[in-house]
């Protein structure tokens, strides 16, 4: 997968606090105008963060949203039609956290986000563990499609009515790959983790220095002012 | 060394069963949100989904903390999503399944299966703390952020929530947790034990 830094290569612990924002203004935004403007907010500081292509793109994917949604606001009212209407508002309401999967795993390498960590004084053993799971969410769903094709192969395929059928079996079918592939893959980890000193007791050190610098406290000054103007604005 | 201490082996273990745990909490929330009904039965599913996961993490790194840490990390994800009472619930509850794990706790099945259970119920705590105890404000909350024709999802949801389907949802995690840890006790033995992977 891609990692990138981003332009400014802006301290990781502004992303997590960054993060830790959007999940809360997305909870507590209710005008559809202030949702506009966080999602505006959100794309400029994926510019920032990670690349102008994916700000500009996520913009994009947000008002194609919108206008399907007033497209299918002036048809005809239809069972089939408001069950789309749903899934567009579901869509849009997930939209603000996309993001975050974004900046937490496509614009924070692994080693920021255990570096961030570390500086905030959390201990490694809450550390390494988060920033393991962090890096494996993505990676899950290409496990998941391997273990379909191989079960394909075999002549097994998962359906509803299977899953019905024989609830247990078909879990059992599931699980035992699944989990086999989870050890596997941590045994690998570890090992490799192992052979890159993850055990050494001393905390570790950064090629790059992590202090904050002008881009910074210039990002830190947008994400404050425009998060208290969404609040404002909220009221 | 002591061997009961958690090794940065154990701990990236940790992190990946974390986030199986974490998918399989997803998936068993998106299956069961469909309708009002079923969201009630959401945590149910879950303490089927994840008994596996959480037996095998349990036993294969079979020391103490692990399962505390394992729901922290599950818990601060949540939280990062914006359910902050889960976070605070999966934290003590983590704390709770470690009293029930403790002195060799973690070689045994009953045991791992009673931490099961409790670490299902903290998850149902957090996301239903608001429901039941701050229910005027959950709804006025629920509906103000969600689209104007999730009302009648949310306040049906909540009067079912808050009825004899609660108490069946209640009761349903006990029994698929139970069943969970059932299949789960029955996949670790009959695969994992013969592959030597336990």
């Amino acid at each position: 997968m891609f990692v990138s830094e981003g332009m400014y290569r802006i301290d990781p612990r502004l992303k997590l606090v960054y993060i830790v924002m959007i999940s809360i203004m997305t909870m507590i935004i209710e005008s559809d105008f202030v949702y506009f403007l966080h999602i505006l907010s959100i794309s400029l500081s994926l510019v920032v963060l990670y690349n102008r292509k994916s700000g500009v793109g996520y913009f994009a994917v947000y008002i194609f949203y919108r206008c399907f949604l007033l497209l299918i606001n002036s048809l005809p009212e239809m069972t089939f039609i408001l069950f789309l209407e749903f899934l567009i508002y579901i869509l849009i309401k997930l939209h603000a956290f996309i993001a975050i999967g974004i900046i937490a795993t496509r614009s924070m390498t692994t080693t920021d986000l255990i570096n961030g960590f570390q500086k905030i004084g959390l201990p490694k053993s809450f550390i390494l563990p988060f920033a393991v799971t962090q890096r494996f969410i993505p990676t899950f769903a290409r496990e998941l499609s391997h273990i379909r094709d191989s079960m394909k192969m075999r002549g097994i395929t998962l359906s509803v009515v299977g899953i019905f059928k024989a609830p247990l079996k078909t879990l059992e079918y599931i699980f035992v790959p699944l989990l086999m592939r989870s050890v596997k893959i941590s045994d690998e980890l570890s090992a490799s983790a192992v052979v890159r000193g993850i055990e050494n007791p001393e905390n570790r050190t950064s090629m790059h220095d992590l202090k904050f610098r002008r881009q910074d406290y210039l990002y830190f000054i947008f994400i404050v002012l425009t998060n208290l103007g969404f609040i404002i604005l909220n009221k | 060394m002591n061997e009961k201490k958690l090794k940065a082996k154990d701990l990236v273990t940790i992190g990946v069963f974390s986030a199986v745990y974490f998918i399989m909490a997803m998936i068993a929330e998106v299956i069961m949100g469909m309708t009002p009904v079923t969201y009630i039965f959401s945590s149910a599913l879950m303490g089927l989904l994840c008994a596996p996961i959480y037996f095998i993490a349990m036993i294969k790194i079979g020391k103490p903390l692990a399962s505390f840490i394992l729901l922290t990390v599950n818990g601060v994800i949540w939280g990062i999503f914006g359910v902050l009472p889960i976070t605070i619930s999966m934290i003590f509850f983590g704390l709770v399944t470690e009293f029930i794990l403790r002195h060799e706790g973690y070689k045994s099945f009953k045991r791992i299966a009673v931490a099961h259970v409790v670490s299902i119920y903290s998850y149902f705590i957090g996301s239903v703390f608001m429901l039941y105890f701050f229910t005027d404000r959950y709804i006025v909350w629920a509906v103000s952020t969600a689209y104007p024709e999730f009302e009648g999802f949310i306040r049906s949801y909540v009067g079912h929530a808050k009825g004899v389907l609660g108490i069946l949802g209640v009761i349903a995690i006990l029994l698929f947790s139970v069943l969970g840890s059932v299949l789960a006790k029955r996949i670790l033995s009959k695969h994992f034990k013969k592959a030597g992977v336990i």
